[in-house]
């Protein structure tokens, strides 16, 4: 089903879906609750902060439940952001030579195709975006059409997951109730630094040590949330430094880059983190 | 007088009204023979063959002017002031045109004695060179005006530089003299001294007196506003007029180097050079810029300083201030490689933090010494496991970086103590590698003397297990230091190499181990290798001995070890070091630790282990009392043992009050089953620490056991415990009074009163209107406080107005799907045509515009008033300066003694200034916002008089009013903190911003007279508030709460629940944290 042109590979949103196993380490019974979620077409909401795996997560279930219901699953992937409007979603109406044609929009093709629509970042999107996945999400699980008229019933598989980023005592950017009461949320958090040397280990292919001490350093960094740091480091920053340390560049120099510089701006968390940087990188 | 008339009125020029109008005044006053000789002198000016013009306008304005000039003068004066003028004329009629007309304009000044003689002066500055008249006229034209200014001796003055310049250039007498004119009439008070500096410099330095002026005319208004400078430049000119030129360039140049805030630093500094080491002005004022590009203000004045002190103790300076002479040069260097706390401070302490984990400070050690508990070295570092003191400035090394390194590695180890849990040391909890004694010895220990046991802290029973306790910490620090100093390597491999270096370091100043004495020199021993694994020279006998030492030291490195491996082996080197005798030794032999012997082995000795301190403890009594021979000798030689030098990186070490003080501000220490020691707080712990201190210190400062404090520490703490209780009780009965107040509802009388119900938690009602809340406005104060909070915080005020402008951009974003805007969107265009072939009705939205989405939001501030928040808090920055400690034991008694003495006349800061301080900066930045705001405060007394103050209202506009009435608010009295919370809410929902919050300052739980149930349950008062905060919460309002009060955790858990919250442990950063959080709270 896939049209190859030169290196990269194209599919139809409703036909790709995850074939090889991701890497995904569970840090509890995640696995468990989304199976029976899946299994019992509730919803659910992935909260966390950024870089802590949701999205993984997501790919990895696709992949999990595709080989367990042995027919593979879309996982059809959708990053909201502030202009993303309803009609993107849903569908719209598009000319071609021959006139008007209707294409359906990714949300659209997810629910009649079967697949889980993951919309990622989900408080970024206009408000009223958020309004209409919510006949999907209940009991109905429909959509309305408006401009065909129509409506379409969800399949068996539809699965929706959204993700959210809980911001720090921040009020202005939070999910509704009515929205975020219609979900089952698995909350994500920064795992352990042995369990994230693990995934260091085997996401930059790096040797333990340099693992250990990249993960050890996330957990000091983390430390400083309460200090004025806005935002941790993910494990995603690691996992890049991890990377360029691999590909031969001086650790204090991969983190500083990967790390450092990435999540501030302060010039006094800055030259902390550059001095705990050094305390644990030769 | 009809002659006079008569005669002049021939000449057709003169004006005959006025000339009878002068000869009208002037005839009441003067006899006829003045008139006449008044009369002679016009016509002796007018009779000539042919009279010019200049000639007839003087006689014109002499006529007129006579009148006015005569009025201020007595008869005779005022003939010669005519004689005058016509000697002027005679030499230049428009000269004494000008004469004349200033005259009386400058007889309202001067005096009439001068009056001859500034026409003189003016006649010899025409004198003085060709082509002078223009020049002269300007100085009689504005004589006046510089008169006015000064006096008659600057005239002269002016004159005296003129004549000298003219000479030279008349033109540029010309410039001189309006430039002095310009001066008398923009800064009158400077006229004096600018007077004296351009005279002084036309005598002394006239070949480059154009260039100088120039200069300084240029930057007048600059020195202008530096009165001393100016007194400076004159004794330059006095002493050394050849470098004044260089000197006053290069000072206005840093004077107008606006970027570089010194130039304050530079004046007083110059101006204290100028009055006594005038010689050496210019070197600094040429090296000015690289001393102020390499010191701090602080250094600054730290190296100049030590030059005036050079030259008061009479020794050479030459050079020093220009950085030619050795000594400045090193000081120089020595302040600027030296890596001060204060300035790294705020790093080191993030560093801290993201290492431990834990809310670390960092502070300076000489705040721990000066809190007299227990602390003594002010140079070293050290943690009593919430704070990380470390040394004011290291200046070890000649380089910056390596000085950096030491203060990281010193800073490293003693967060390594945190880290590694010295503090939490736990009798009862398993070590990691030795077989456990330390609870079964405790629980015999414990029997033995149950009755009198007072000890609060395991670590202070710990060491209650040895009969030498010295030898014990010693034992126990060495090993301590060496398991954190393991573990922080193995953890943080980057920091390594300078660990290395800092241990190379502290190797090269051990002491020579030939002379130690047999105890001492295994402790050396000890320390050395633990420093660096390496070849030892021990005498023969003591071989096996330190070999058993070593290893247990070497198990202490293993990555499992714990605190408790470290009291273990302790226990265990305890007995082996204390058999061995300290008396000297002869040979020593190269020896080598070989790691053989195993862990088994020392468990083989458990039995014997027990027994050893079983018999030690149990029997000490005894043996004391039977002193046998034997036990005499034992224990002299216990005396003659001196603890190993200190290693100046592992710090000051102090185990037993580290975790006490620890487990109080935790409140962990259960002191005995009546209560805990978090009912004392840490003022009372610190001052009790002091007393415990002194009482050791007054015998002798050198030599004080940790142990002794301790103990007298919890003997004192075990009477305040009963004290403290008994008071309590009391005090319930008293304060808490519960007088039924018949549930009565009260009433609003006035327009400013507001009733609210108050919510009674186990009824689970509503009291009716039950609380009456007085709205007033508050008092003003005036400026000065909000402007020196401004000025103290002047960087931190900038640098929180650009964070919150940084979040306006934000609110600027394009708004798509409008019916009209600034243009058509071409994606929502497209779509309209298509549904248009389709059939659809397309949507008349296609506009986009960018649009400013307002910030909606509206903000009341919550202060509390109470009493309490007068309460003080230490204000670490205060006169540092004065806290340096003598070394000598004896000076440093004295010193200890008057500055306690001091510390309770010092002045202090309260939390409620520090409320305050948040708000002033949060000010500036909110107006640049534009959110809606008020500042609010409440206190009260009781559930009919709960103040409400007004400092700013919701709607009402920033005037300096409120920061005047900022500095009014002030310590009331009590805090019924729920209708104050409902009273915001009521206000804030008449606002129409679509996002309000609540912003709760306080210093503790609410509390009030009846703000309770049956009179003792401070629930009561909690859930009130608790409940106001939800109702706030159900209207739609975002509630946060900050709270100082350190114990603040507990309740606010239970008061806010899913509400935000805050507990600022480190209450002086208050100030910051307000416009910190104000911004996370609101931004997107």
């Amino acid at each position: 089903m896939a049209t190859k042109s030169s290196d990269s590979k194209n599919y139809k949103i409703e036909d790709y879906s995850i074939q090889k196993e991701p890497f995904y380490i569970p840090v509890s019974d995640e696995v468990q609750v989304f199976e029976s979620a899946y299994n019992q077409k509730v919803p659910i909401l992935l909260k966390g902060p950024t870089g802590t795996g949701k999205t993984r997560f997501v790919e990895y279930m696709s992949w999990y439940i595709s080989n367990n219901v042995k027919k593979s699953v879309p996982l059809i992937t959708v990053a909201c952001h502030e202009d993303l409007t309803a009609s993107d979603l849903v569908g719209r109406y598009l000319i071609d030579s021959a006139g008007t044609k209707w294409i359906d929009g990714p949300l659209t093709r997810a629910v009649k195709s079967g697949g889980i629509c993951y919309l990622d970042e989900i408080v970024e999107a206009r408000k009223d975006t958020t309004v209409i996945v919510h006949p999907l999400t209940d009991h109905r699980r429909i959509l309305t059409i408006d401009k065909l008229g129509e409506v379409v019933e969800a399949a068996d598989g539809f699965l929706m997951v959204v993700s959210y980023n809980p911001g720090y005592q921040n009020a202005l950017k939070d999910l509704k109730q009515s929205t975020r009461q219609r979900f089952v949320a698995i909350e994500f958090d920064f795992p352990t630094p042995e369990l994230e040397a693990k995934v260091l280990k085997e996401e930059a292919g790096i040797d333990d040590s340099i693992a250990e001490s990249l993960a050890s350093l996330g957990e000091k960094i983390r430390n400083l949330t309460d200090h004025g740091l806005s935002e941790a480091a993910s494990t995603r920053v690691l996992i890049y430094a991890g990377k360029l340390i691999k590909d031969g560049i001086d650790p204090r120099r991969a983190c500083q880059v990967a790390v450092t510089w990435g999540i501030t701006d302060d010039k006094k968390l800055y030259r902390s983190i550059e001095e705990v940087i050094s305390a644990i990188f030769p | 007088m009809k002659d006079i008339s008569d005669k002049l009125k021939k000449y057709s020029w003169i004006n005959i009204g006025e000339l009878d109008q002068s000869l009208n005044i002037l005839s009441e006053g003067l006899n006829e023979a003045a008139l006449n000789e008044w009369a002679d002198i016009i016509y002796s000016t007018i009779e000539g063959d042919s009279i010019g013009s200049s000639q007839q306008e003087y006689i014109l304005s002499f006529i007129s002017e006579s009148s006015n000039v005569f009025r201020s003068l007595p008869q005779t004066q005022f003939i010669e002031w005519a004689k005058q003028s016509n000697r002027i004329a005679f030499e230049d009629g428009g000269l004494a045109q000008a004469y004349v007309n200033s005259s009386s304009e400058v007889l309202k000044t001067l005096r009439p004695r001068h009056l001859l003689d500034w026409g003189n002066l003016g006649l010899s500055l025409f004198k003085s060179s060709k082509n002078s008249s223009p020049l002269t006229k300007k100085f009689y034209g504005l004589s006046p005006s510089i008169n006015a200014a000064s006096s008659y001796d600057d005239l002269e003055k002016l004159v005296d530089t003129c004549r000298r310049i003219s000479a030279r250039n008349v033109n540029y007498s010309l410039k001189i003299i309006d430039w002095v004119y310009k001066i008398s009439q923009f800064s009158p008070n400077d006229l004096k001294s600018w007077n004296e500096i351009i005279n002084k410099i036309s005598k002394i330095l006239i070949k480059d007196f154009e260039k100088i002026f120039q200069l300084l005319a240029e930057n007048a208004d600059l020195i202008n506003q530096k009165k001393d400078f100016m007194k400076s430049m004159i004794k330059i000119l006095d002493s050394n007029p050849q470098d004044f030129h260089v000197i006053i360039k290069k000072s206005i140049e840093i004077f107008s180097d606006i970027s570089s805030n010194y130039s304050d630093e530079y004046e007083k500094m110059f101006i204290t050079l100028s009055s006594n080491y005038v010689d050496e002005l210019k070197g600094y004022s040429l090296n000015f810029q690289s001393l102020r590009r390499g010191l701090s203000k602080e250094k600054l004045f730290i190296w100049f300083n030590n030059g005036i002190s050079i030259i008061n103790s009479g020794d050479s300076i030459e050079g020093y201030f220009s950085l030619d002479s050795i000594e400045s040069k090193s000081l120089f260097n020595e302040l600027t490689f030296s890596v001060d706390l204060d300035v790294e401070k705020d790093i080191l302490k993030l560093y801290c933090c993201a290492l431990s984990g834990q809310d670390l400070g960092v502070q300076s050690s000489n705040i721990m010494v000066d809190k007299e508990i227990g602390w003594f070295n002010s140079n070293l570092a050290t943690t009593e496991g919430t704070t990380i003191y470390l040394p004011e400035s290291i200046k070890k090394f000649s380089e910056k970086d390596k000085n950096f390194s030491w203060l990281k590695v010193i800073a490293t180890h003693q967060v390594g103590h945190v880290e590694f849990g010295t503090f939490k040391l736990r009798l009862d909890s398993p070590s990691s590698n030795f077989k456990d004694l330390r609870s079964s010895l405790i629980k015999k220990f414990e029997k033995k003397l149950s009755s009198n046991a007072t000890e609060i802290t395991d670590m202070t029973k710990f060491f209650k297990l040895f009969e030498d306790a010295k030898l014990a910490q010693d034992i126990f620090s060495i090993f301590e230091a060496y398991r954190v100093d393991e573990k922080v390597l193995k953890k943080y491999r980057g920091i390594t190499n300078s660990y290395k270096d800092v241990k190379e370091n502290a190797l090269e100043s051990r002491p020579e181990i030939e002379s130690l004495p047999g105890r001492e020199l295994l402790m050396e021993s000890i320390i050395r290798y633990s420093l660096s694994p390496q070849k030892l020279k021990v005498p023969k006998k003591l071989q096996s001995s330190l070999n058993k030492l070593l290893n247990l030291l070497v198990i202490l490195g293993r990555p499992n070890s714990q605190i408790e491996d470290t009291a273990e082996a302790t226990l265990r080197a305890y007995k082996i070091l204390i058999n061995v005798k300290n008396d000297l030794q002869e040979e020593l032999e190269e020896y080598t630790f070989q790691e053989n012997e195993t862990l088994d082995k020392f468990q083989d000795s458990y039995n014997d282990l027990l027994e050893f301190y079983s018999f030690s403890e149990g029997d000490q009594l005894e043996n004391q009392l039977e002193n046998t021979p034997q036990e005499v000798n034992d224990e002299i030689k216990m005396d003659d043992y001196s603890s190993p030098q200190e290693v100046e990186y592992w710090g000051e070490f102090k185990p037993e009050l580290s975790q006490l003080m620890l487990e109080m501000s935790l409140g962990e220490a259960e002191f005995s089953e009546d209560g805990d020691l978090s009912d004392f707080s840490t003022e009372q712990i610190e001052e009790m620490l002091k007393e415990s201190v002194d009482e050791n210190t007054d015998e002798n400062a050198d030599n004080v056991v940790e142990s002794e404090i301790t103990q007298n520490l919890e003997e004192a703490l075990n009477e305040m415990q009963t004290e403290k209780i008994e008071e309590d009780q009391s005090k319930f009965a008293d304060r808490f009074d519960h007088f039924d107040e018949d549930g009565k509802e009260l009433e609003a009388i006035e327009e400013n009163q507001f009733l609210y119900d108050e919510w009674d938690f186990r009824d689970e009602t509503y009291k009716k209107n039950w609380c009456l809340v007085n709205e007033k406005k508050i008092g003003e104060g005036d400026l000065q406080y909000y402007d020196e909070t401004l000025e103290k915080y002047a960087d931190i005020v900038a640098d929180i107005k650009k964070q919150f402008e940084l979040m306006n951009p934000e609110t600027y974003r394009k708004i798509k799907r409008l019916e009209e805007g600034e243009e058509q969107d071409l994606d929502l265009t497209v779509e309209a045509m298509v549904d248009l072939r389709a059939g659809i009705s397309p949507s008349e939205k296609l506009y986009w515009r960018r649009n400013k989405v307002e910030r909606s939001i509206a903000v009341a501030f919550l202060l509390d008033m109470s009493a309490s928040t007068a309460e003080a808090i230490d204000d670490t920055d205060a006169s540092r300066d004065e806290w340096s400690a003598p070394d000598n034991p004896e000076k440093y008694m004295e010193w200890l003694r008057k500055r306690r003495s001091q510390g309770f006349r010092r002045s202090y800061k309260r939390i409620v200034d520090l409320e305050k301080e948040g708000l002033i900066l949060l000010l500036d930045a909110l107006e640049n916002l534009g959110d809606t705001y008020g500042i609010f405060g409440f206190s009260g007394y009781g559930r009919e008089n709960v103040e409400y103050f007004t400092i700013k209202d919701l709607d009402e506009n920033f005037s300096p009013t409120i920061p005047k009435r900022i500095d009014r608010i002030s310590p009331l009295h009590a805090t019924r903190m729920g209708p104050a919370v409902r009273h915001c809410t009521q206000k804030l929902l008449k606002t129409e911003e679509k996002s309000k919050f609540i912003f709760l300052i306080s210093d503790g739980r609410p509390q009030d007279r009846g703000y309770s149930r049956e009179g003792v349950e401070k629930e009561y008062a909690v859930n009130d508030t608790k409940k106001a905060l939800l109702e706030a919460k159900h209207e739609g309002i975002t509630t946060f709460c900050l709270t100082v009060d350190k114990e603040g955790h507990d309740y606010m858990k239970s008061m806010m629940e899913d509400l935000s919250y805050e507990v600022l442990d480190d209450i002086a950063s208050l100030p910051l944290r307000i416009p910190q959080l104000y911004k996370n709270l609101t931004s997107n």
